[in-house]
């Protein structure tokens, strides 16, 4: 897989749920990197995703681009893409946008799991 | 007796504009290319930490440099990485200004229209936050495009201590 200094990706497959956890900087030029990432898992019909942001420092539009980029399709096909354990840092750039109305940004990987169990797809309340 | 009155007016911008000292900071020069973004979030942060901005609003100014830079390196000077970006950094009596120039093709970001983020979102748009985020994070933004005889386009941000 292809990755930078800048940031750093790593993807753990359990129950049918891809767990990718980012680290370090999603802007203009790291932002590719991590679509094409996520373009190989939906191209191999896995689109049921948790995304961990614990240790993301830095995002742009770019980065929330890469988001915007895949959701129709992932939820098309009965996916989504549901995001946790954001820094206040990362959140304020989702929420000066309004991006909580479009995704599930929760606390942990098990209430992320409970949304995906329970079909609850869309903007955290 | 008009032209006293004029004369007054000149006088009284005249001591407003110098009451306004600014200080120049630092300045960098940044190729197009966006693997410089990473050097410019860092030398703004550095500096704007230096002359005393809080934390939140540095990062703040730091994303809409970011913005800026990336927006200006994809449009305006087109990925050319032996084409240009300068940035100035000044400081007033209450404000930290981040002046950002170009060579490429002029662009208002004033002539851009925030979007309806509902529709949006409905409609499962991508792109074109940038500005948005610009406008929502600075206190002021001015733009001043290039012309025959001062080629380079100017954007200047800033932000109120």
């Amino acid at each position: 897989m292809k990755q930078s200094n800048a940031l750093k990706i790593d993807t753990v497959t359990r129950d049918g749920i891809e767990l990718i956890t980012i680290e370090g900087f999603l802007d203009a030029h790291t932002a590719p990197i991590l679509e094409k990432h996520i373009e190989t898992l939906v191209n191999s019909n896995r689109i049921r995703i948790i995304i961990d942001f614990s240790a993301l420092e830095y995002i742009s539009s770019a980065g929330l681009g890469v988001f915007m980029s895949h959701i129709e399709e992932i939820r098309n096909k009965g996916g989504d893409i549901k995001m946790i354990k954001m820094t206040d840092k990362v959140y304020s750039v989702f929420d000066l946008l309004g991006f909580p109305m479009l995704f599930n940004l929760e606390k942990n990987e098990e209430e992320a799991i409970f949304k995906f169990n329970n079909n609850i797809i869309g903007g955290s309340d | 007796m008009k032209k006293k009155r004029y004369s007054n007016l000149i006088t009284t911008l005249s001591v407003a504009v110098i009451n306004k000292q600014i200080n120049h900071i630092a300045t960098l020069i940044a190729s197009g290319d966006y693997k410089e973004l990473i050097k410019i979030r860092k030398f703004i942060s550095e500096y704007a930490e230096k002359s005393g901005l809080d934390l939140k609003k540095i990062d703040e100014l730091v994303l809409a440099v970011d913005e800026a830079c990336s927006n200006l390196i994809h449009y305006s000077i087109e990925f050319d990485n032996k084409r240009t970006i300068r940035i100035d950094l000044e400081k007033t009596s209450d404000e930290f200004v981040v002046n950002i120039e170009d060579d490429g093709q002029p662009f208002n970001p004033n002539s851009v229209k925030s979007p309806d983020m509902k529709k949006y979102f409905k409609e499962y748009r991508r792109g074109g936050l940038g500005i948005h985020i610009i406008k929502n994070l600075t206190d002021e933004l001015i733009y001043i495009p290039g012309t025959k005889s001062k080629k380079r386009n100017l954007l200047k941000l800033s932000k109120k201590y």
